[in-house]
């Protein structure tokens, strides 16, 4: 099967989660390929898991403070300080990928495995009865099933979302981090007790590196590594291509009316109306 | 698995029809589809949809899945306990796991949903 490749792209927080739902929409109506999508941030960004109470888990004045963006995601999970990493997403209609939420998260995560491989990392997939335990709200201090580790530290976290029919999975491959500036963004009971519990259960690609020797990967080959990685694991041919003209229309609008409203960014799962 | 008294969707909700009203939830292989399901967002009594409109939100294993309404119709009543017990859903989809009461827009657009042994055969 013959996928788009959409990469090289670095923007603003709130147009990379349209651009990642427009392709969900216009996948849905058979408009356009199944899409691997690798992307990064222009600035710090904090998201939240579509059912998060955002004033309990984030501290606005921390992220003004330190100039962090801060927005609610279309998918599930927890809180994500998009920062020093690569973002991928995959878009891609249930009919094309069969199977549960598990089965599909095993069969992407698959993609994910092969392409730190390809960069001489061996990884696990924690399996489907892995339950980690949820000590806080940030979504990197606990692997849960098929989450990408290595030396059992989650290093890959991936969140989705079911909407006609269409699944659209992102997730955060990270290269290094900045736990100084999640403590400032992160509403935390207990900050030793969060940076005890990321140095345990996550690292990221230069720790890893160091760890094993290995040269720190130029940023060309951390995509390479993931679309081979994706292209074997998922037997595909991945054709670079671009955003469709209605792709980037239905992006821009929302972008400005849903990733951009308060509505949405401070919504309580109390009703309906904000979500479609 | 597929009790026979109730009528499916292909989007895997089933409708448990009484007079101009119908119990609404998600079938078996939804929920297992799904996984564990941890949050439920729910409409408010005297929202209106449409048919295949999207009614709810669930999250199971950080994947947030729209659920879509069998028929168009006027919401009368909301499974409250779900709420706190989100999990009622995988242990008991048809019984303390509904999810809405409707009163019922259009009682022809039944006859669009399949009896259960077509439901079940939908699913090979």
């Amino acid at each position: 099967m013959k996928w788009r490749l959409l990469s090289d792209m670095t923007h603003k927080g709130s147009y990379n989660m349209a651009v990642d739902e427009a392709l969900l929409q216009l996948h849905s109506e058979g408009k356009t390929p199944p899409t691997l999508r690798l992307y990064r941030w222009s600035q710090p960004t904090v998201s939240l898991g579509y059912f998060q109470d955002f004033h309990r888990e984030i501290d606005i004045d921390g992220c003004k403070r330190n100039a962090v963006d801060y927005l609610r995601r279309p998918t599930g999970g927890r809180a994500v300080l998009h920062d020093n990493e690569v973002t991928y997403s995959v878009v891609i209609r249930q009919e094309l990928l069969p199977g549960g939420v598990l089965e599909t998260y095993r069969q992407l995560s698959q993609g994910l495995l092969f392409g730190l491989e390809f960069l001489g990392i061996k990884a696990e997939l924690t399996n489907e009865e892995y339950k980690g335990e949820i000590s806080t709200a940030a979504c990197f201090d606990s692997p849960s099933a098929y989450e990408l580790v290595v030396g059992g530290k989650k290093i890959i976290g991936s969140a989705q979302t079911r909407k006609q029919n269409t699944i659209l999975q992102h997730g955060s491959f990270l290269l290094d981090w900045d736990l100084d500036l999640m403590l400032e963004v992160f509403n935390l009971k207990a900050k030793d007790l969060f940076v005890r519990t990321m140095e345990r259960k996550a690292t990221n690609l230069r720790r890893v590196c160091l760890e094993m020797g290995l040269d720190y990967p130029k940023i060309e080959s951390i995509n390479e590594a993931l679309i081979d990685g994706f292209s074997k694991a998922l037997n595909i041919e991945l054709v670079a291509g671009e955003l469709t003209a209605e792709e980037k229309e239905l992006a821009q609008k929302l972008m400005q009316e849903k990733y951009e409203d308060d509505d949405w960014t401070y919504h309580k799962a109390i009703g309906m109306g904000v979500t479609r | 698995m597929y009790p026979k008294e109730l009528k499916y969707s292909k989007d895997h909700e089933w409708i448990r029809v009484e007079g101009n009203k119908g119990v609404i939830g998600i079938t078996h292989y939804a929920q297992h589809q799904l996984g564990d399901i941890v949050f439920v967002e729910l409409p408010e009594v005297g929202d209106e949809f449409a048919v295949n409109d999207s009614f709810g939100v669930v999250e199971s294993v950080k994947s947030v899945s729209d659920l879509y309404i069998p028929v168009s119709g006027v919401v009368t009543k909301i499974n409250e306990d779900l709420i706190d017990s989100p999990e009622l859903i995988n242990e008991d989809p048809y019984g303390n796991g509904w999810i809405v009461e409707v009163e019922l827009t259009d009682s022809s657009e039944l006859d669009q949903l399949l009896d259960a042994g077509a439901y079940e055969a939908s699913l090979d």
